[in-house]
């Protein structure tokens, strides 16, 4: 638990260790993995815009799910941000939501299969 | 954060009423690679089990908030390991190195996967291992098409021991066989004919395991490199048409995959999906990484995922195994797909 703002942290979700996580020792810090969670937050933005949602970096420890009409809430790993999103949605954060899918192609500036 | 190849790993053998769990556990448990293991059942059955270290476990089922049976945590399953783990600290116990945990024969072996994988005390010791299923020659096929348990059982299964082999034709081997394979085709047939049954192979080598890491990686794609051949013999029909609700194919992506990418769509499809993703298991070529990359996961819980030292063959595509239940392979596929392609115009606005 963080002495300063009293979150828990447990073990790291799978998501966040990199791709040789089951042999690692370390699994969090450094450049390489802060990037990489930069870029997760980057990615994860362009799709919650389909949600009206946005998500932000808390501390390389948390992250914040906000929506448009300004609430606001912590959670600790992606999966998560999927249950919170939902929830504010009301709708599911399915991938294979075919409305997702074509909003997600408009972005890549791929023409929907017909 | 320990290697998770050094936590003690915990084998389950499940299967249905009468497919021959306990005949097959007393059999394990006289080889010697099995000497230092703990059993771990649930009630005492007709078939008594010969080996030191048998505890029982009872039956308190924690129904977390998600509501999904799958994610259930099984505080009896945790309280049992937990209190081996205390006795074999204090020395009260031979110092056992794996424990093999036996279900009941109408069980889901969901919640027990579920608590190993994810329960936070459990997951700095233990870790799960090979799943076992057994499954009668005899009444196998008939099981399938009447209980969920016994489908379930089958398919999140790594490898299915076949049982009672001498009372039934060579036919009906074939055919159940046949749609195993279908249910799920990553999973490794063994028919147990006692005496020649390769435990050591069956229990002790699974996919963490130092030694033999990689094997079962070959030998899934061996399987689906099979499959695939097949399908220009078969029609399409043919594989699908024994069940219409659960199968398993894998798919394949040339172009190498993003990390963090695959990440987000993973976990959002377990979100959504996760009770109809039976299993997934896959060897990654991930952009950036040099080695293949192996990911493995039961319903909503995925293991860490870990690097092969090489890949197996000359193949350097990303192909993934999928056991589900109601979703379509085109669905899949053309999502991951799309995810992926977002990642790259992620890092062309960055760029930018």
């Amino acid at each position: 638990m963080c002495a300063f703002c009293a979150v828990f942290s447990g073990i790291p979700h799978w998501t966040e260790t990199g791709t040789n996580a089951g042999e690692s020792e370390r699994v969090s810090g450094g450049r390489d993995w802060r990037l990489q969670r930069n870029g997760r937050v980057a990615l994860v933005n362009k799709i919650l815009e389909f949600y009206g949602c946005k998500v932000a970096d808390w501390m390389t420890e948390n992250y914040v799910v906000n929506s448009l009409r300004g609430r606001s809430e912590i959670v600790n790993y992606l999966p998560q941000i999927w249950t919170t999103v939902e929830n504010i949605a009301q709708k599911p954060t399915d991938p294979l939501d075919p409305e997702l899918l074509d909003f997600l192609r408009a972005k890549i500036s791929v023409q929907p299969t017909p | 954060m320990t290697a998770y190849s050094t936590l003690t790993p915990i084998f389950v053998l499940t299967g249905f009423l009468g497919s021959g769990k306990t005949t097959l556990l007393n059999h394990m448990l006289k080889h010697p690679a099995l000497k230092n293991a703990a059993v771990l059942i649930n009630e005492f059955g007709e078939v008594g089990i010969d080996h030191q270290l048998v505890e029982t476990i009872d039956k308190d089922t924690v129904l977390l908030s998600s509501g999904c049976i799958c994610c259930t945590i099984r505080d009896d399953l945790k309280n049992a390991i937990l209190e081996l783990h205390e006795k074999r600290a204090k020395g009260l116990i031979p110092a056992f190195e794996r424990i093999v945990v036996e279900t009941t024969g109408l069980a889901d072996p969901s919640p027990i996967m579920y608590t190993l994988m994810a329960d936070t005390q459990l997951r700095y010791h233990y870790r799960l291992g090979t799943i076992i299923s057994t499954v009668d020659a005899v009444n196998g096929l008939s099981q399938l098409d009447e209980f969920d348990e016994a489908l379930k059982q089958a398919t999140v299964a790594d490898r299915l021991v076949l049982t009672k082999t001498d009372l039934a034709t060579p036919a009906d081997i074939d055919r159940l066989r046949a749609r195993l394979k279908t249910l799920n085709m990553a999973a490794e047939i063994i028919v147990a004919k006692f005496g020649a049954l390769d435990v050591e192979a069956l229990l002790t080598a699974d996919l963490y395991d130092p030694s033999r890491k990689g094997q079962d990686v070959a030998r899934w794609l061996a399987e689906e490199a099979r499959e695939a051949a097949d399908d220009h013999h078969h029609s399409p029909v043919d594989r699908s048409r024994h069940d219409a609700h659960i199968h398993s194919f894998c798919l394949t992506y040339d172009q190498p995959l993003d990390w963090t990418v695959f990440g987000i769509w993973l976990t959002m499809l377990l979100h959504t999906h996760g009770q109809n993703v039976l299993r997934v298991k896959g060897i990654l070529n991930v952009a950036g990484v040099d080695t293949p990359v192996v990911i493995n996961g039961v319903q909503h819980i995925v293991h860490p995922p870990f690097h092969l030292a090489a890949w197996p063959d000359d193949d350097r595509r990303s192909r993934i195994v999928f056991i589900v239940r109601d979703l379509t392979q085109a669905r899949i596929l053309d999502s991951l797909a799309l995810f992926n392609r977002l990642a790259g115009e992620t890092d062309r606005s960055a760029a930018a």
